[in-house]
């Protein structure tokens, strides 16, 4: 038993054990549980930090049990992992803090930030899996974790969302259940290796593949909110800021989006993909994802729905990305991975601000907001530009390499002008926005003052996070070729599959 | 002078931005181009820096084309920094309108120095992006409508550059530099898409809806920078986008000429309709970019011309920003306090220059051009002649409006306002003596003096009140096809006269839009029925400019 066998059940461990120590806390002792939350971050975020150290110079980090022949649970780092653990680990923390601020004087905290722990545990879990089945044990545990989250405020709404979520997320994930087991029947365990290991079965389990690939999509495809299985999302906005940010940056929806590439490229390879003609498919319903998403954000008034169906919009992003044949168009699909997370945590940051700060729930209440809470705005202003894919900020990075790929490997004649009606939609919902907030007059009153205008414009602990993700967006595009940006590490992962 | 100096085009005015907010700092805009204009006058030639971290990999340099419209450019931002130090000040709207001048400087004068696609796209999405808050800072509906307009039209440009800078990319192996260019000659489809995005910006006819109501609800510093240094970006970008190779795009060079005389007679035209000064320099502006489409045109059919036609291109961009630039802080500074003598005198001066008289800017930029067309361009030589001749037609309406608004405001204008601008009209006014070879001067006299007699003759005949007399019969006449357009209507069964009336009205709504401006815009759509004049021109003038196109097309083929 070796540091690196532990390393990984570790970095599961830094969030998991703070979680379950929270549940069991008293509702007054908030110190503690800052403390608690903090410090399982901080942990994290140094864990995973060796953790890029060592996969950058090819250290094998492995952790395995055997809980019955043939079936291991195994937590495996690999380029791919490393990339959503960063990304996951970098935005709990940023999240735990607003979490702290948004909830202050809330009740049941220690509910909350229990679940959020396991809920974050859980994301990591799935984003160390080593195979199919150990994925599929932390993908069902993800919804479980999340269930509480949705249902938090506990009100007719929320409890409504909640089971609406819980029915979509946990039919996904019978769905994918069936499909692992049947690959496992067929194939045995389904170890994520680079390139895949299905084209080696014979020519006659082709069919049999199609139809697995196809339960596989669709299961992870619910909470990757892939059109028509995307019902939930926007009924999940009833939760917290906090919990939409975490869902729709980090934890639900990537996890889908995640899974996607993984069973692509670590299971069946995608140039085997490409040969049984499911790339395509794909595509099509990435295509259709992103425009369909879109067009329903323009008709929102709700600031966060309007931002939940951009969620729908954009994570399909990824899945074009993946079925986008070559290095380049994988590039763009897993780096936005990472720069979606950034620019949607962002923007579900500030509404929420806006919401604890001013009452603002509707984009119509938005007038003028720009002068009375200029930062928060500031750092909407650039995850907005970036969602449309105005450089410099990271969203422009992701759409180049996505016309770049598609051009590339033959498909722009569908693929850019996908991309381009997504850009223009895009500025139609959120141009509007910018327009209202730093170009009209506020109304005399705001919906509901609650947080007066000090010298902060709003509580620190809400003012930062957004602050530090729109400056993280920012640099993804500025800097992104500079050394350990996203976009290389991405290149990393692009080469590790071809084989390059 | 070190490279950094080149990185710091960039981001002096970005960080002059992010101190907008704090109090008196509105003098600190002046700052801000002033790297720039270091660069311009003491870099040499050919320093680059290059910053492969930067984006996807930057490459910043300095070429000679490149000093031509840094120089020009910075200046004219030079000048309308100082002119608006206290012209948008007041509180948060101030901030917010230094900031947008501050991002728009940024991006205008980075992409002058950028040497790969991005940069350049990156400075051109800054720019066009930026000068949104300056149109929309009056808050009034029509500023809020032109903007939004002007905004659609930019995003639909900068969509088709992403994927015409996509696909030259990927020509070229994922390599990004200019320098990599002149190897393979672009797609065609590269090419439209080059052509229509940047035209876009340059105001082509067909692709110029923006610009006029645009340039009329800017306050005067930022139009002057639309006008003259931002609207310039979109000629840039054809020289560094489309190298004329040996030749292989001299069809779409022929295309660029012929959409170029389509401007240039459009702008005229439409121009000479205005009633608003703004307006009307709006559509001289148009005219002036068909000018410089045609150089362009000319570039990529005669490739053997293209180092000379480049230079003459950018300094007739230099003339053309900085007097035009002139005209419009002249013209605010009357906006803000009225007609005054010396204020008539330095329009005068500057709308002749305009025009391309003797002795001025103009005359040198036009034999500049002249010269560096190749010998087969002859009938090129002669329409610049006409667009001479056409300008300073325009220009006299010009100078005609300015002196009917002329009511005196109690207000004065700002001292730094006035400094600004004179101090811009003296550059104007002595520096082609000092960069022009003997004779390159005294261009233009015929056609120019052509024209100033043909305004004073219709000024006196409008004074005497002989005017209508004279024009009766060209109204008729011009008037005649519309008015048996109207009667043949009527002879027509049920649903046919109810389609001619439905054409009818959509035609007037089109002929209201082009000539806004006019006034009784309203009186055009009342048509039906009545005997309203204006009508007669608007039908008649179409007619005039589809058959002009018509024989531009029959004598340049």
């Amino acid at each position: 038993m070796n540091w690196n066998t532990w390393l990984p059940v570790l970095v599961v461990a830094s969030s998991l054990l703070p979680g379950l120590i929270i549940f069991f806390l008293r509702e007054g002792s908030h110190r503690l549980r800052t403390v608690l939350n903090m410090a399982g971050a901080v942990l994290k975020l140094a864990l995973v930090g060796q953790l890029i150290w060592g996969v950058f110079h090819e250290q094998v980090y492995e952790s395995r049990w055997t809980l019955a022949p043939g079936l291991d649970l195994v937590l495996h780092a690999d380029t791919l992992s490393v990339l959503f653990v960063a990304l996951s680990t970098v935005l709990w923390l940023v999240t735990t803090v607003y979490a702290i601020g948004y909830l202050e004087n809330s009740p049941h905290r220690s509910r909350f930030f229990g679940f959020f722990s396991l809920c974050v545990s859980a994301t990591v879990g799935l984003a160390l899996a080593g195979n199919l089945f150990t994925f599929v044990i932390f993908y069902e545990l993800l919804t479980l974790a999340t269930y509480p989250l949705v249902a938090h405020r506990g009100t007719p709404e929320a409890m409504r969302g909640a089971r609406i979520y819980l029915t979509y997320t946990l039919g996904g994930g019978m769905l994918l259940l069936i499909g692992t087991v049947w690959l496992h029947v067929l194939a045995g365990p389904a170890v994520f290796v680079e390139g895949g290991t299905l084209h080696r079965l014979p020519e006659q389990y082709h069919p049999q593949l199609k139809m697995i690939f196809l339960l596989l999509i669709a299961g992870l495809g619910v909470k990757a909110a892939l059109v028509p299985l995307h019902g939930w999302l926007p009924q999940a906005m009833v939760a917290p800021a906090p919990v939409s940010a975490l869902l729709h940056a980090v934890a639900v929806v990537k996890a889908g989006a995640f899974g996607i590439v993984r069973v692509v490229y670590d299971v069946y390879g995608v140039n085997f993909t490409d040969q049984l003609g499911l790339l395509g498919i794909l595509g099509v319903v990435a295509a259709v994802t992103i425009i369909y998403g879109s067009v329903r954000a323009l008709y929102q008034d709700n600031l966060k729905k309007r931002l939940a169906w951009s969620t729908v919009s954009q994570v399909s992003y990824i899945a074009l990305g993946t079925a986008i044949l070559g290095p380049v168009g994988t590039v763009g699909g897993i780096v936005h991975l990472v720069h979606q997370g950034i620019m949607k945590i962002t923007l579900f940051f500030t509404a929420g601000n806006y919401a604890e700060t001013l009452g603002i729930h509707k984009v119509s209440e938005m007038n003028g907001v720009g002068r009375r809470m200029p930062a928060t705005t500031l750092a909407f202003t650039v995850a907005a530009l970036g969602m449309i894919g105005i450089p410099p900020v990271a969203g422009f990075v992701s759409k180049w390499y996505l016309g770049l790929g598609a051009l590339e490997a033959g498909m722009a004649a569908w693929v850019m002008p996908v991309l381009l009606a997504s850009s223009v939609l895009n500025a139609a919902y959120f141009l509007p926005i910018l327009h209202r907030a730093w170009f009209r007059d506020p109304a005399p009153a705001w919906p509901a003052e609650h947080l007066p205008a000090a010298r902060l414009e709003t509580h620190a602990a809400l003012l930062w996070p957004p602050v530090v993700t729109a400056t993280l967006a920012l640099a993804a595009g500025l800097l992104a070729a500079a050394p350990y940006s996203p976009l290389e590490w991405a290149s990393l992962i692009a080469q590790r599959e071809y084989g390059l | 002078m070190n490279e950094i100096a080149l990185l710091l085009i960039w981001c002096w005015p970005l960080l002059l931005a992010t101190l907008a907010g704090l109090r008196h700092t509105g003098w600190m805009t002046v700052l801000a181009p002033l790297p720039a204009l270091a660069v311009a006058v003491a870099m040499p030639v050919g320093t680059s820096l290059s910053l492969p971290w930067l984006l996807l990999g930057t490459e910043l340099a300095l070429d000679e084309t490149g000093r031509t419209f840094l120089l020009f450019s910075s200046l004219l931002w030079l000048a309308a920094s100082l002119y608006g130090i206290r012209e948008t000040a007041a509180g948060h709207k101030g901030v917010r309108y230094r900031v947008f001048f501050l991002l728009a400087m940024a991006g205008n004068l980075g992409l002058i120095v950028a040497q790969d696609l991005l940069s350049f796209y990156l400075g051109f999405t800054l720019m066009g992006l930026a000068a949104y808050g300056l149109i929309a800072h009056p808050a009034t509906r029509r500023a809020r409508r032109a903007a939004r307009r002007y905004l659609v039209w930019t995003i639909a440009g900068e969509l088709l550059l992403f994927v015409a800078v996509v696909m030259l990319a990927m020509q070229h192996g994922g390599a990004l530099l200019f320098s990599m260019l002149s190897s393979m000659p672009p797609s065609d489809i590269a090419v439209a898409l080059l052509i229509t995005g940047f035209g876009i910006k340059l105001a082509l006819p067909g692709l110029h809806f923006w610009l006029p109501q645009a340039y009329a609800v800017t306050p005067a510093p930022a139009v002057a920078v639309l006008s003259g240094a931002m609207i310039k970006a979109g000629l840039l970008g054809w020289l560094r986008f489309l190298p004329p190779g040996d030749g292989e795009l001299a069809g779409w060079g022929q295309a660029l000429i012929m959409i170029g005389l389509t401007g240039i007679i459009l702008g005229l035209i439409l121009g000479l309709l205005q009633q608003q000064p703004r307006l009307l320099l709006g559509y001289s502006s148009i005219s002036k970019m068909g000018v410089l489409t045609l150089g362009m045109g000319a570039i990529l059919v005669w490739p053997g011309a293209a180092p000379a036609l480049v230079s003459a291109l950018a300094l007739y961009a230099a003339h053309h920003a900085l007097v035009k630039g002139g005209l419009f802080l002249g013209l605010g500074l009357i906006e803000r306090g009225g007609l005054r003598p010396w204020l008539l005198a330095g329009l005068a001066f500057l709308a002749i220059a305009l025009a391309g008289a003797p002795l001025t800017s103009g005359a040198l930029a036009k034999s500049v051009l002249t010269a560096s067309l190749p010998a087969e361009a002859g009938h090129l030589v002669s329409l610049l002649a006409l667009s001479a001749f056409g300008t300073t037609l325009l220009m006299a309406r010009f100078l005609l409006l300015v002196w009917r608004a002329r009511a005196r405001a109690d207000a004065s204008p700002a001292v730094e306002a006035i400094l600004a601008w004179i101090l811009l009209l003296g550059l104007i006014a002595t520096v082609p003596f000092f960069i022009a070879e003997t004779g390159q001067l005294f261009a233009n006299l015929l056609p120019v003096s052509l024209a100033v007699i043909i305004a004073a003759l219709a000024l006196a005949a409008a004074k005497l009140h002989t005017l209508p007399d004279v024009i009766r019969p060209v109204r008729h006449a011009t008037a005649m096809p519309v008015i048996h357009f109207r009667q043949a209507i009527r002879h027509l069964p049920g649903q046919w006269q109810t389609a001619g009336q439905q054409i009818q009205s959509s035609l007037h709504r089109v002929y209201a839009r082009l000539l806004q401006g006019l006034p009784d815009n309203q009186a055009v759509l009342r048509f039906p029925g009545g005997e309203n004049w204006r009508w007669q021109l608007a039908g008649g003038f179409w007619l005039t400019i589809g058959l002009s196109i018509l024989a531009a097309f029959i004598i340049a083929v």
